[in-house]
Order: structure tokens, then sequence, then C-alpha cells
């Protein structure tokens, strides 16, 4: 008999060797406009790629990049399925094991195309035509340091305003298929359900506890028909981003011209969790802010 | 019933895939099934190929065939999900959702029901970006799984959305399964039922399977079977399966035929199919 104290099926096995999310990558058309808005909600830019026209921005623990570079997998998606959150990078224990442990169940691989001197960043295909990236060098040696150069800092230098790390990531998917991008997640990463809210979203953790992804079903784009193949109509949604301080963070947005689609409000789904969301200042991209329960 | 719900694959017909797709639409059928040489074979090339069947309205029902994935090397397994990978390429280039995994008839072919249904589960990982089913089906002579039987535990192990069961008639009469089995397994579980029929009353040798599956199948209401066939049709209707049918008659008759010929035997076929649902439901 299986002893209750080792069921797997409360805590997966972190196959993959999962650690957190290193960094998130935006495709837009105009890389200026949304750097400003970053700059508006605390991010500073803090470093440049060598070759490409890919910037970093940080602020907490949170990484964004801009992608604009005309051969990147960024700019493919931008023409293929508009502006959007492109890819998101992952950190593993280590990444050779990790991307072949993906790819042996079923994962798709991205042919690698890093230039001369640069990092080969291993990624595989995820909803919507989306890269998930898998990256070991965190912490003291980081990606950057061998593939970015430092900016200098503005002059006044930018003021965070409290975002401490991405608190989840919103996938939207058709509806109906729901279902089999919850398996692809607990296949590939052993992501476990914790939650279905009454709308019919789906909560998944990831098995280092460190990454959250809400399913989202839209009843708009139904597989099968011709016009809407899976690949156009799904994608990342929108990023959550947490904060210690909701007000304070509500007032900065306000003050430095953030409109608010939502103003703080209690999150319907999660009890003890507070949230805000903008409005898109650069098309599409809005973002949800959240505060959870003061540890116990 | 809906006829709309009956298809035909390519390879019951004679003729370039052209033809084939002219005349199912001629004849009034609204899906088609296909195999990767379809594609492949065309003269202008897979992708030309890929683009006539999206402007001829058909809906492409299932696309086929890998083999099963079992396999003992990691090299093997390696090769055979290379293999998986471009067949969905080819699949989802002409926005067909299903792919049909037959099973192995290899003699080397795994045993292991728990290994084949994580193998299952990979390929349902691999198609879920494409939207693609996986559907799992029994060869009479298969090595291992030669009934749909034995396919729905590998299927149920595999306890994936996306993973489900093809229903071949054929298969079923070689092997006379029983059909009242079918009742057990929910109807959304099943994503294809393929129909065709023999003119023998009975096979006995594994070797024959192969040559009258390949070679000597006739249409729904030629052949020996047509009772079975009946009960077949009644039972997964009254079982709730409103999924798609296909006529897969693989047949040197038909291949040596004249496609107007070889068409409206197809025809009377489904005709006969509805005539059987009706008879059934009065």
């Amino acid at each position: 008999m299986q002893d209750p104290f080792f069921s797997t099926s409360e805590a997966p096995e972190n196959v993959l060797g999962l650690d957190g999310l290193e960094f998130v990558e935006f495709a837009a058309p105009d890389a200026v406009a949304l750097g400003a808005h970053f700059e508006q909600m605390g991010f500073s830019a803090v470093a440049k790629h060598r070759s490409k026209n890919v910037v970093l921005f940080r602020q907490g623990d949170i990484n964004f990049l801009i992608n604009a570079d005309e051969e990147s997998f960024a700019q493919t998606f931008n023409r293929s399925y508009g502006p959007g959150i492109c890819a998101i990078a992952v950190r593993v224990k280590n990444v050779a094991s990790a991307y072949k442990r993906a790819l042996a169940s079923g994962a798709w691989d991205v042919p690698p195309h890093a230039g001369a001197m640069e990092l080969n960043i291993p990624a595989i295909i995820s909803v919507g035509g989306t890269h998930i990236y898998f990256v070991d060098r965190y912490g003291d040696h980081t990606i950057y340091d061998v593939d970015f150069l430092p900016l200098p800092q503005m002059s006044p230098p930018v003021k965070p305003l409290g975002l401490t790390r991405v608190e989840h990531i919103t996938l939207t998917v058709c509806a109906g298929r729901e279902q089999e991008w919850i398996e692809f997640h607990q296949q590939v990463f052993g992501f476990r359900t914790t939650q279905t809210t009454a709308g019919g979203c789906i909560w998944m953790e990831s098995p280092c506890g460190k990454i959250r992804i809400v399913i989202r079903p839209e009843a708009d784009a139904t597989p099968g028909a011709a016009a809407s193949e899976p690949v156009n109509a799904e994608g990342i949604a929108d990023i959550g981003i947490e904060t210690d301080a909701l007000a304070d963070v509500a007032a900065a947005f306000r003050a430095n011209g953030i409109p608010l689609a939502r103003d703080p409000e209690a999150d319907a789904d999660r009890p003890g969790v507070t949230r805000l969301v903008t409005a898109p200042v650069v098309e599409p991209f809005y973002f949800e802010v959240v505060q959870r329960p003061a540890a116990a | 019933m809906d006829i709309r719900r009956i298809g035909i694959n390519s390879a019951t017909l004679p003729g370039t895939l052209q033809e084939k797709i002219d005349a199912a639409l001629a004849a009034g059928f609204g899906a088609v099934e296909l195999s990767a040489k379809d594609l492949l074979a065309h003269p202008e090339g897979a992708t030309v190929a890929a683009r006539r069947v999206r402007e001829s309205s058909l809906k492409v029902s299932a696309f086929q065939v890998l083999r099963e994935m079992g396999s003992n090397t990691e090299r093997e397994f390696e090769y055979r999900l290379d293999a998986a990978k471009s067949i969905l390429e080819l699949a989802a280039s002409v926005g067909c959702r299903l792919l049909i995994v037959s099973s192995s008839t290899s003699p080397t072919a795994v045993a292991d029901p728990v290994l084949l249904a994580r193998n299952l589960s990979v390929l349902g990982t691999l198609a879920t970006p494409f939207g693609i089913r996986i559907g799992y089906e029994a060869l009479a002579w298969g090595r291992w799984v030669s009934e749909y039987t034995d396919a729905w535990r590998v299927v149920e192990l595999a306890n994936r959305r996306n993973v489900g069961l093809v229903i071949d008639s054929f298969q079923i009469l070689m092997r006379q399964t029983a059909a009242d089995t079918l009742k057990d397994i929910p109807a959304d579980r099943i994503f294809l039922v393929q129909f065709s029929d023999y003119k023998f009353d009975f096979i006995s040798e594994i070797e024959e399977f192969v040559e009258v599956s390949r070679h000597e199948r006739v249409f729904p209401g030629e052949g020996a079977h047509g009772q079975l066939i009946t009960e077949l049709l009644t039972q997964l209707e009254s079982n709730g399966y409103r999924g798609d049918y296909t006529l897969d008659v693989f047949s040197d008759d038909n291949q040596h035929s004249q496609l107007p010929l070889v068409m409206a035997r197809a025809q009377a076929s489904v005709q006969w199919l509805a005539a059987r649902v009706a008879a059934g439901n009065t």
C-alpha cells in the first residue's frame, strides 16, 4: 500500500529542477514607447544586449526584456500574432538535463540561433507559439553578464515603486482546451492545479512553488474553426506583479499618469489577495499588481 | 443521423489528390481522411498540396498514420519522436485535428501497457500546441494490442484529454471482438469510427488479416457482415457517439476502377449506413 506521506499527488516531483522565473520577454513594435511605460511603472533600463536590439528593464526580482531586434523570434512573433508577451524564461538547476527531460516528455524544441560569443539559451514551444527558455545562470553569475552590457544610470534615476516579483502569468487558451494545457504543464514541468475559480480559470503552481500560471479559457476562440487556429488565438495574456504595498503602487501609478482599469479591490477568486489592473498605455499590454496576505 | 458526419478516406479512391477532392465535394462529402503520402507524393510538393486541401473547404477528419511509439531504447524513442513531429506538422498543415496512431505489429513491440500509455501521453503533449488529438487504433494483427478493448486499456492508463480511441469495424470483424463492450467506453473518448467490411465469412490466419485489410476490403453494405456493422453503428449512436465516421476501404479493385464508379458505391454505402441508423430508431 502506498504511504500517504509520500503520495506524489500532494507534492509533485520537481523533475526539471525548476527554481522560479528569470525573465519575461515582450515583443513590441515600438520599443521606445514600451520602455517609457516600464519607467512609468518604476522599472530601470539596466543593460543592453551586446549585438541585438534588446534592453533589460529591472525592478526588484523582475526582469523584463524588450526585444525589438528585427531578426529575433520576438519580432517574428510580432509579425505573426501581433505585439504581445512572446516568451518567459524559467530558472532550472541544470539546463542540459532539464531540457533533455522536457523534450523526452513531448515538448517541441526551438531551433537555436545565438550569435558569436553569445549564450545559446534553449527553449521549448508553449501556448500560442510563445517560448519558454531554460536558464541555469542566475544569482551571482547571470546570463546578462555574458550577453549584455550595463547601461549608465538615468539622471535622475528612476524611482522603484515597490514591485517585487512576478506573481503569476495568465495564459489565454481556446475554450475547451484548458484540460489539454493543464496536462501539458503537468507532464512537462510537474505543475499542479491549486484552484479552479467560479469563472473557470485554473490556477497552477510549479513544483518549486515560485511560478504560478493561470489558464483562462476564452469563449470566442473555438478550436476547429478553419479561421481560428489555436496557435493564433492562444497566448500569454498578462503578467501579475507582486507588491507589499498596493495602495502606494496605485498612488504612484496615478501620479505617473498610468490609468487604472480597476482600482485596488479584493480579488474575488483569492481570499486575502488585493489587486489593481492597469489600462493599456502601450497596446495591448496591461498589468495586474497584487498584494498577497502577509505570511502568518 | 446527419450523413455529413460520414467522410471518406482518400486511400479508398483511385486518382490524384485533386481528383479525389473534387469527386468527394461533388458527391456531397464534407470530410476526408488523408495520409501523409497524399501530401508528400503530390507533384507540386506538400506545401501546395496542403494549400489545395485547405482551399477545398473539405474538413480533414483524420490523418494517417503514425505507428505506436513503443520502444526499447532511448535512441529508438528519439527517432520515433522525430517521426511523430514530422507527421504532426503535416496534419497541422491541412488543419486536421486528429492523428491516428496504430498499435505496433513489430516482433519487438513493447508489451508493457504502462509504457505504451506513457508514450501516448508524450504524443498528447507533442500534439497540444497544434490542438491536435491522438487517436489510438488497435490493428487486428498488432503484436500485443490487437483489439479495441486492449487499446482502450492503454488509453485509460494514459488518462489524457487529447488521447482517445479510434474504432475500425474491419479490425473488430477480423478479431470477432464483442461490440457490446463498446457501451463501457464513454462516447467522448472515441475520436473516430472507421467503417469497411470484407466478403468472407471468417478469416483465421493473421497473415491473411493483413492481406485482406490492405487489398480486399469492401464498402459497408457490400460485405458479409452487414448485420454486425449495423449493430456496431447503432450501439455507438445509442451510447451518444456524435463524432466522425469515415469509409476506410483499402481495395485493389477500387484502385483499378474508374473514380466515378467507386464514388457511386461510396455514396450508396453512406445511404446504407444512414438507413441502418434510421431503422434502429424506429
